[in-house]
């Protein structure tokens, strides 16, 4: 009985073991996936976590391995902003870019997301010719 | 009065002829100019002129850089003055080797070109009216 007690409490710490290592990677991989670093800003806080939520949601969309779409991202943040803050946005999504723009105030967000980075900024718009 | 006639439609005819070989010509030249400087234009909503302006702009500055590394933010800022003294604010520039982009810009103002291995996205918006309060 001792013996089958010692047994049982053994194979309890293994799994216990097996649990904490999965979750830690689980954690780790997170935390490497996501990773999100605002490098400048101009822009009120709510705005500009829309933008990173906005950004992640549509990174984990993506199926696993696939390879980001630097222009879907761009044209998908850029339609939220339009829509919810007035137009007009712009957005550039890349791992390799420099970039030198004029924005409206509030209205600027550089940040990165796991290796990609991306520039949101708002101008004003042209009046439309009626 | 129908010899005259006849006159002033071969001379039409001649003007619209020349006028067609001088378009012929510009957009040859306009081909032989992107190919001689490594550029391609890959989307466009812009005269001409400043098409070339930016296309030369570029290719003096990266000629000019001593290494042969692209200083993406400084072309970037070098293309943006340009075009804000030139033809009035406010442009912005892109540039680099990898990225995708959504804007919105104005009439006549935007121009998405490569010169060497650099990409170069180039498009006007109008300007928040200050406030003089």
């Amino acid at each position: 009985m001792e013996e089958a007690e010692k047994e049982l409490e053994r194979r309890s710490k293994f799994l216990n073991s097996l649990i904490q290592k999965k979750k830690k990677g689980i954690e780790q991989h997170e935390h490497e996936s996501f990773k999100v670093h605002v490098r400048a800003c101009d822009m009120p806080l709510p705005l500009q976590n829309r933008a990173l939520q906005c950004a992640r949601l549509h990174l984990e969309s993506m199926p696993p391995g696939n390879k980001l779409d630097n222009k879907r991202l761009a044209l998908a943040l850029k339609k939220e902003f339009d829509s919810s803050y007035g137009p007009a946005w712009h957005c550039i999504v890349g791992t390799s870019f420099g970039s030198y723009v004029t924005h409206s105030v509030g209205g600027f967000l550089y940040f990165s997301i796991d290796k990609v980075y991306i520039l949101l900024f708002k101008t004003a718009v042209e009046p439309l010719d009626h | 009065m129908e010899g005259a006639q006849e006159e002033l439609e071969r001379r039409s005819k001649f003007l619209k002829s020349l006028i067609q070989k001088k378009k012929t010509i510009e957009q040859q030249e306009q081909h032989d100019h992107l190919q001689h400087n490594n550029v391609r234009v890959r989307a466009c909503d812009m005269p001409l002129p400043l098409q070339n302006r930016a296309f030369r702009c570029a290719r003096d500055l990266l000629d000019s850089m001593p290494s042969k590394k692209l200083d993406s933010k400084r072309l970037a800022l070098t293309l943006k003055k340009e075009f804000d003294t030139s033809y009035g604010p406010a442009w912005h520039c892109i540039v680099g080797t990898s990225f995708g982009s959504y804007v919105t810009h104005s009439f006549g103002g935007f121009v998405y070109f490569s010169i060497d291995k650099v990409y170069v996205l180039l498009f006007k918006t109008a300007v928040e009216p200050l406030d003089h309060s």
